[in-house]
């Protein structure tokens, strides 16, 4: 159980590609921080060398106040669970779970004790004395975790760790995962690009893209004040609208402007945009935070619904406001396709970025 | 980082040295020994480089024996037995490959069961079913019997190859509106194109190479092959004539040299990468 | 005009049943889904109709002519497979290319037709790469033009997005759908994934065990499933369904499960007193408070164990009265530590089947 430290770490593949830019984040010791990105943002690359199965180009990886960087994996004491599961085939489940108890010189009482422990919690008990190699992939990758986790490593790094088995044993696996972090109050990094994965388990979440993390905060933050567009984009299901926008001052407000959205807010809200000196902004929102209604309502935007979905849980609408598009969701609200509707943004709702995507408001 | 980066650098120029020694140093040695007299080629301590070259052998086993004979005899059962080999072996391949039938597994079984036999042991059949159909001392029983005994070592390896190539490119190709044997010769051909050049010259290697059966197959210019001709220069009234055989040896070197060079370019991999995420 | 008519299909994989008799009819110009967990005959039934495929039993007619016995290639189908299966050795461009090539075109009339596909899939750039030179999304775009690029009478897709990362899926959902509409095409669509069906299918085939269970308008499939089968498997988070027991007291009939009761009088000619039954509701038809509040639906304690957020909606695992409850709700819930809530739901989108049958009663 380690505080993780990255300093300053860059990875770069064969001296052209970049996989991990200046990369400098703290995971607080008993903490699950989940590192979340599209595939090829460098999130895995990052547990790796975390793992030391790279070494970085430059930059610095400390386990509380020690530096690591040189240190060789196997010393290292970090539990790795990977995307496809592994295991000894040729050993039984309970072998496979005493294999690094063994490897630590334990007393054959406390191993026995610890196994049955282990999978008396993973419910791994009805099949202990079977082959490994001869189950399922969930029952296989619940025994590589059983085995990352059975040695009291420094942390545990887990890898896309649900993506290869079925739904149902995904949330038993879950479930197990947060229990474990909660009962041995374990430093557990988790790799995964599925935000669900991400929101539902990290304390934190560290968002990546082409090696760079963009944020690095609470789940309801990367939700509520994502740092840049990307972010905005990524988190969410479907993810932000995201309209650019020119701005102007009118009167005590601010007016945003694009081809069929208007938009204004009161001046002393939003007079930070005034910085951004291209004259144009980034505006935000979420789909499930726009107003629908059939009737005309005050700052409403006319638009035209092009595409309805009923997904059960909610409504998708796509809706054409002249040459803009935007996404709307609604639990509620029925349309036909090519009905008018009034659209409106809740100020309060509303994000801002700038031309750099940095969020602004 | 950079210090074990060089380290790595040395290791491997040595090990590439090491195996460019090992390979190009025989064939060395025999080349020179064609040009070499015949005092010098026993000479100890032996000369790296032939002192007075001469090419007389060269001439001397082209005139003195139907050594041309032998040669063309050689490369006639070579490019036979590789035709033999492959249009059977492919088309075995591909079908266990792509279609499952009761007994594939046995089917293929059987076909390795042949190259489980010593060829000592059947040596002695063959020339007797030889006699029968008046088939001994002609180029065609030993192109058939060497791609015979090739067939399963191209189908296996074929197999494996096929295996490898999604079934659905070829589906696809049908789909896009071609026939199977099209959707064959333009997507599994062209992918399957290394491992089949790669195995043919391994056939050819030991087509051309082949001593014990055409030893005792063949007995007159008619068939005999160049291994059996280099052998009859060993031993005898002269002794041991290393020059001739050597000489042998070079000229036989060159149509598997050109060939390799010709071909070489399809024994290049890794089209086959990425086909199928 | 594209009309396909599959009848009566069987076909055994070395004794095992992959599909079962299977007839539907896929309608000219929709986006027909074929929905079932693997296994369930999907990808078969779509070889099938793309002629790599035999039958052992059936027939299949598009547009009224008989051709099960027709080779893939004078079929005028074209497919696009789950892993892609671009040809390697070809660039992009003649990837797409090559379903042109075989009908003879010129090479002017071939280089429009891909660069008019390309442009409209936003893969221009891609041309005169090879497909190992490909992210998984560009892959699957070359994929799909290489089929739109041609006219044919059925476009089948075989679970195109399964192998793409969730974001991209997301966009290319709407992609689809799109392009099923622009090109006017009439789509044949397998997935294992309700949401696919759901957010893109006019029409939707639910399938099980080689078996077709129901087929028709998605909404219709989705609200009003034939059986229990249906409701369980298409619908994600899955149903939940409940034993439960009709009474008959002071002639107002009660449905009693574990959880609640409620009147299903109105009912009353489908249901039979005492008799058991198993009733489902889907979980995003449960609502939850954290307060008793007083209203005209079915309610019930229970206590939330797991939250999983999804985007901007929630799904709750609730335990009463010692049954699993799913419930999904359409904001971000957070709990701290177990939470004691009410559940509540309209009964009028309470799913009652019969307990041996698993049809539908109501």
């Amino acid at each position: 159980m380690s505080k993780i430290t990255l300093k300053n770490i860059t990875h770069i593949y064969d001296k052209r590609v970049k996989a991990v830019d200046n990369l400098s984040m703290e995971v607080d010791d008993g903490k699950l921080v989940a590192l979340l990105g599209p595939s090829g943002c460098g999130k895995t690359t990052l547990m790796r060398i975390i793992a030391g199965l790279i070494y970085p180009t430059s930059g610095d990886v400390y386990f509380d106040e020690d530096r690591f960087t040189d240190i060789e994996p196997e010393r290292r004491n970090v539990a790795m669970v990977f995307q496809f599961p592994v295991v000894y085939a040729t050993m039984s489940v309970y072998e496979n779970l005493a294999f690094p108890l063994r490897a630590k010189k334990l007393g054959e009482e406390e191993i026995k004790r610890k196994v049955k422990e282990m999978a008396e919690f993973l419910e791994l008990t009805p099949y202990l004395e079977m082959k490994a190699g001869k189950q399922n992939a969930a029952i296989k990758q619940m025994t590589s975790l059983g085995r990352a986790i059975i040695r009291d490593a420094r942390c545990v790094l887990l890898d896309e760790p649900l993506t290869n088995i079925d739904p149902h044993s995904r949330l038993i696996l879950r479930e197990k995962i947060l229990r474990y972090r909660a009962e041995k109050k374990q430093t557990i990094v988790y790799v995964t690009h599925d935000q669900s994965e991400a929101l539902t388990l990290g304390d934190k979440i560290a968002v990546m893209n082409n090696g760079i993390l963009l944020q690095y905060d609470t789940s309801r933050n990367v939700y509520e004040r994502p740092a840049s567009s990307f972010v905005a984009y990524f988190i969410g299901n479907p993810g932000m609208n995201l309209i650019e926008c020119a701005f102007k001052k009118v009167g005590s407000k601010i007016v945003f402007e694009s081809d069929g959205i208007k938009v204004s807010l009161p001046y002393e809200l939003a007079k930070e945009v005034e910085k951004e000196t291209s004259g144009k902004v980034v505006l935000g929102i979420r789909p499930e935070h726009i107003e629908l209604s059939k009737r005309k309502v005050e700052e409403g935007m006319l638009g035209t619904c092009v595409l309805f979905e009923d997904i059960g849980i909610t409504k998708v609408l796509n809706l054409q406001l002249n040459g803009t598009k935007v996404r709307a969701k609604n639990p509620e609200f029925e349309v036909e396709v090519g009905e008018k509707l009034y659209i409106r943004f809740p100020e309060e709702r509303l994000r801002i970025f700038n031309s750099k995507g940095e969020i602004i408001l | 980082m950079n210090k074990s980066k060089t380290s790595s650098n040395i290791i491997y120029v040595i090990l590439v040295l090491i195996v460019l020694v090992w390979t190009l140093l025989p064939i060395y040695w025999t080349v020179t020994a064609a040009f070499k007299s015949r005092i010098e080629v026993v000479a100890w301590p032996p000369t790296f480089i032939p002192e007075k070259p001469t090419i007389n052998w060269f001439i001397e086993v082209w005139y003195d024996r139907p050594n041309p004979n032998y040669y063309a005899n050689s490369i006639l059962a070579m490019i036979g037995s590789t035709i033999i080999a492959l249009a059977l072996g492919i088309p075995a391949a591909y079908g266990c490959a792509r279609y499952t039938f009761k007994g594939r597994q046995d089917v293929l079984f059987t076909i390795l069961t042949f190259r489980f036999l010593p060829p000592a042991t059947v040596v002695m059949p063959l020339y007797l079913i030889g006699r029968t159909f008046h088939l001994i001392d002609t180029t065609l029983f030993l192109s058939i019997l060497y791609g015979g005994m090739n067939i399963p070592i191209i189908t296996w390896v074929m197999l494996s190859y096929f295996r490898e190539i999604p079934v659905e490119l070829e589906e696809s190709y049908q789909i896009d509106g071609y026939t199977r044997f099209e959707a064959f010769r333009r997507v599994t051909f062209p992918l399957a194109r290394p491992g089949m050049v790669a195995i043919s010259m391994l056939v050819m290697a030991f087509s051309f190479g082949e001593f014990l059966f055409a030893s005792i197959l063949t007995t007159s210019p008619v068939a005999k092959t160049l291994p059996v001709s280099i052998a009859e220069y060993m031993g005898g009234e002269w002794g041991y004539m290393w020059n001739q055989m050597a000489v042998l040896t070079t000229y036989g070197l060159i149509p598997l040299i050109i060939i390799f060079f010709l071909v070489r370019k399809n024994l290049v991999r890794g089209l086959t990468f990425g086909a199928v995420r | 005009m594209a009309e396909l008519v599959i009848e009566n299909i069987s076909k055994k994989f070395m004794g095992k049943t992959a599909l079962d008799n299977v007839s539907l009819t896929i309608h000219d110009k929709l986006f027909t889904t074929i929905f079932g967990n693997a296994g369930a005959g999907k990808t078969t039934l779509l070889r099938i109709i793309a002629g790599v495929e035999k039958p052992d039993k059936g027939k299949i007619y598009l547009n009224g002519k008989d051709i099960t016995t027709f080779l893939p290639k004078d079929r005028n189908v074209a497919m696009v497979y789950q892993s892609f299966a671009l040809y390697p050795h070809m660039t992009v461009y003649d990837n797409i290319a090559n379903p042109l090539r075989a009908r003879k075109m010129t090479k002017s009339q071939i280089d429009e037709k891909v660069n008019q596909i390309s442009k409209s899939l936003g893969i221009q750039e891609l041309l005169s790469r090879y497909p190992r030179e490909l992210s998984g999304g560009q892959a699957q775009r070359v994929a799909i033009a290489r089929s739109l690029v041609r006219d044919a009478d059925v476009y089948l897709l075989d679970e195109p997005l399964t192998n793409l990362d969730y974001k991209i899926r997301e966009g290319m959902r709407e992609e689809l759908k799109k392009m099923c509409k622009d090109f006017s095409a009439t789509l044949v669509y397998a997935s294992p994934d309700p949401l696919d069906a759901l957010a893109m299918a006019d029409r939707v085939a639910v399938m099980s065990d080689g078996k077709l269970l129901q087929y028709g308008l998605t909404r219709d499939v989705y609200y009003t499933p034939n059986d229990i089968t249906v409701a369980t498997i298409f619908g994600t988070p899955p149903i939940n369904i409940l034993k439960a027991e009709a009474r008959e007291k002071d002639g107002h009939l009660f449905l009693e499960t574990p959880l609640f009761r409620t009147d299903v009088t109105k009912y009353k000619e489908r249901l039979s007193p005492n008799k058991e039954y198993k009733v489902g509701v889907r979980p995003h038809h449960l609502a939850i408070s954290k307060r008793k509040v007083e209203v005209e639906m079915v309610s019930f304690p229970a206590e939330v164990h797991l939250t999983h957020v999804v985007g901007a909606e929630t799904i709750c695992y609730a335990r009463s009265n010692s049954e699993e409850i799913t419930i999904h709700v359409p904001y971000i819930y957070r709990m701290e530590g177990l939470e004691q809530v009410y559940v509540y739901f309209d009964p009028a989108h309470l799913l009652v089947f019969d307990k041996d049958t698993g049809l539908r009663v109501t």
